[in-house]
């Protein structure tokens, strides 16, 4: 069944405990999230009962179904709309001015928000959500996010997001949640992993069945590896130490790369006890800190950390320092785990401290890498067919024969990707010069480069082919050289 | 009419660009040893001590 809630500049909400009962579903914290949470773009809810919650349904399987209080199996489901669609009701249908009572797939899905699956779980019963950022409060910044999909009312539909869940407190933690997020992304974004449902969670991070008590007492970070390797990651797990402020690559440079790559990290507040997943940045044009200082590194210009809080809210600004508002501050999160793709082999910390060190002393055709008194390093990975897109969405600003060999150069499936840009160059979303780097290479190679190109040539490495290093020069200069932003989406 | 060679056989993808030149090996393999004094040298030494305190995290209790 099926019914509409309109809402207007966030009020609205609170007829929701006429259509459900207020108690199972925890309704009245409910209304309070979403008026605290939900923008003025929403203005209307489409209610959906019963509906089957695939991930609740795992809890309840194993757990909900065999306690002395009764649960429901059944979920209900929220669908958020903007302004402008209505629900008919004889034929039942969504219908909106311009597509009238019988709009197109692509038409709902395109203003489609979002949903939420509320469980009757009593408490903490906000389960699998995925909400746009941008019908979400105080959004703003580089999220990473995929579509995922809804059957609503016949339509087949998507939003774009990352998922969001309460934590249960008892058949799940705040870590089995960050897991869980982190990996229905992943088993939504990349074919080669399968979905994990909550209770799967629970359990693979033990090599014994931990039902009972077990799950409600917390899981180690050793854990957390071992659940993201059960699904085919390979996680790498990245501790802050205590001399990294003075460090050439300090925790939070490899922290910034992983992320800007568009790996989803698992935060760890290791003081607090307590897991989040990290899911985007907003930026600065100025150096955060003292802002007259130049800064050489992408991090010094993020002011927040977007993260997805099971005890608060997806997409929630986590500021350097902490303000009234915020629960805490991004020093909190001292460590995180990232679940790498298998051919990484280069971490981050490698390519940073390489990028940082290549622009000290560079080959003379690069010297502007040295002379630069304001550069700012960015690294992050790519894939070759991503590169590969790239140039060819930007192949009339460059040389012919460099767009020739960029898309013919054999490399492997992962690349590290270093932009150097000045200060200036920044603000337009332009770029010095830039590196690929080998993500397959070992550790220690000295010089683990296929190219390096500014507006004047390219040095070109075909590590494949076994080729010596040789130098493109371009007939005249190319063109301003865009950055590059493809792994995450700005809102 | 002469036959185009196999794809396979052509080699490096570089051998079709104009205008380029050999890096002087000798420039090249000074560049190595540099980057191996510094950066190499610094991630010996950046990998024992993550190893240490990533072993430190692992038992952290999250809940």
């Amino acid at each position: 069944m099926f019914e509409w809630l309109p809402i207007s500049k966030r009020a609205g909400f609170e007829r929701l405990v006429d259509l459900l009962d207020p108690t199972e579903y925890g309704l009245q914290e409910v209304v309070d999230w979403l008026t605290a949470h939900i923008n003025d773009k929403v203005a209307g809810v489409l209610v959906e009962f019963p509906y089957i919650d695939k991930d609740y349904r795992s809890t309840y399987y194993h757990y909900y179904a065999k306690k002395g209080r009764a649960y429901s199996s059944q979920s209900a489901r929220l669908h958020f709309f903007p302004k402008g669609w209505e629900l008919a009701s004889s034929p039942l249908t969504l219908s909106q001015p311009a597509e009238g009572t019988s709009p197109r797939d692509e038409a709902v899905s395109k203003d489609y928000l979002g949903f939420m699956n509320l469980r009757p779980t009593r408490i903490n019963t906000i389960g699998r959500t995925v909400l746009d950022p941008s019908a979400m409060v105080d959004v703003g910044g580089w999220i990473i996010g995929h579509k995922h999909k809804a059957h609503v009312l016949g339509h087949r539909v998507a939003t774009r997001g990352f998922p969001f869940m309460q934590q249960h407190t008892d058949i799940a933690v705040c870590a089995h949640t960050a897991c869980w997020a982190i990996l229905r992304h992943y088993s939504e974004r990349y074919s080669l992993y399968r979905e994990v449902l909550v209770h799967d969670v629970s359990r693979l991070g033990r090599e014994f069945d931990p039902g009972g008590l077990l799950p409600s007492l917390g899981i180690t970070a050793r854990e957390v590896e071992r659940i993201f390797a059960a699904v085919g990651t390979y996680p790498l797990l990245v501790m802050r130490g205590k001399d990294d402020a003075k460090g050439a690559t300090r925790y939070y440079d490899e922290l910034l790369a992983y992320l800007d790559s568009g790996f989803p990290l698992f935060g760890v507040q290791s003081e607090r006890g307590h897991a989040v997943a990290v899911v985007g940045y907003r930026l600065a044009d100025k150096a955060q800190g003292v802002a007259s200082d130049y800064k050489a590194s992408e991090w010094d210009y993020v002011s927040h950390l977007l993260v997805v809080d099971d005890n608060h809210h997806p997409y929630m600004p986590v500021p350097r320092v902490k303000t009234g508002a915020a629960p805490y501050s991004l020093d909190e999160i001292d460590g995180f785990i990232v679940p790498l793709p298998e051919k990484m082999f280069l971490p981050a910390v490698n390519a940073h401290t390489w990028a940082i060190d290549f622009k000290t002393d560079p080959p003379p055709e690069f010297e502007e890498l040295a002379s630069e008194s304001d550069l700012v390093v960015r690294c992050f990975v790519t894939t070759t067919a991503s590169w590969q897109r790239f140039i060819r969405e930007h192949a009339m600003r460059l040389n012919a024969d460099f767009v020739t060999a960029a898309l013919e150069l054999t490399m492997p499936q992962f690349l590290w990707v270093v932009e150097y840009a000045t200060r200036d160059q920044r603000s337009r979303k332009e770029i010095q010069a830039r590196v690929l780097l080998d993500a397959t290479a070992g550790p220690y190679d000295p010089f683990p480069a296929f190219l390096v190109h500014d507006q004047k040539g390219a040095l070109w490495i075909d590590r494949a082919n076994k080729s010596p290093m040789q130098y493109q020069q371009f007939d005249k200069p190319v063109a301003a050289l865009a950055k590059m932003a493809n792994n995450l989406q700005e809102f | 009419m002469t036959q185009k060679p196999k794809l396979e056989e052509l080699g490096s993808p570089l051998k079709r660009i104009k205008n380029l030149r050999e890096v002087d090996p000798k420039r090249a393999s000074e560049l190595e040893a540099r980057l191996k004094t510094t950066y190499v040298r610094r991630m010996g030494e950046q990998a024992r001590e993550a190893r240490l305190r990533a072993e430190k995290l692992r038992d952290k209790i999250l809940y």
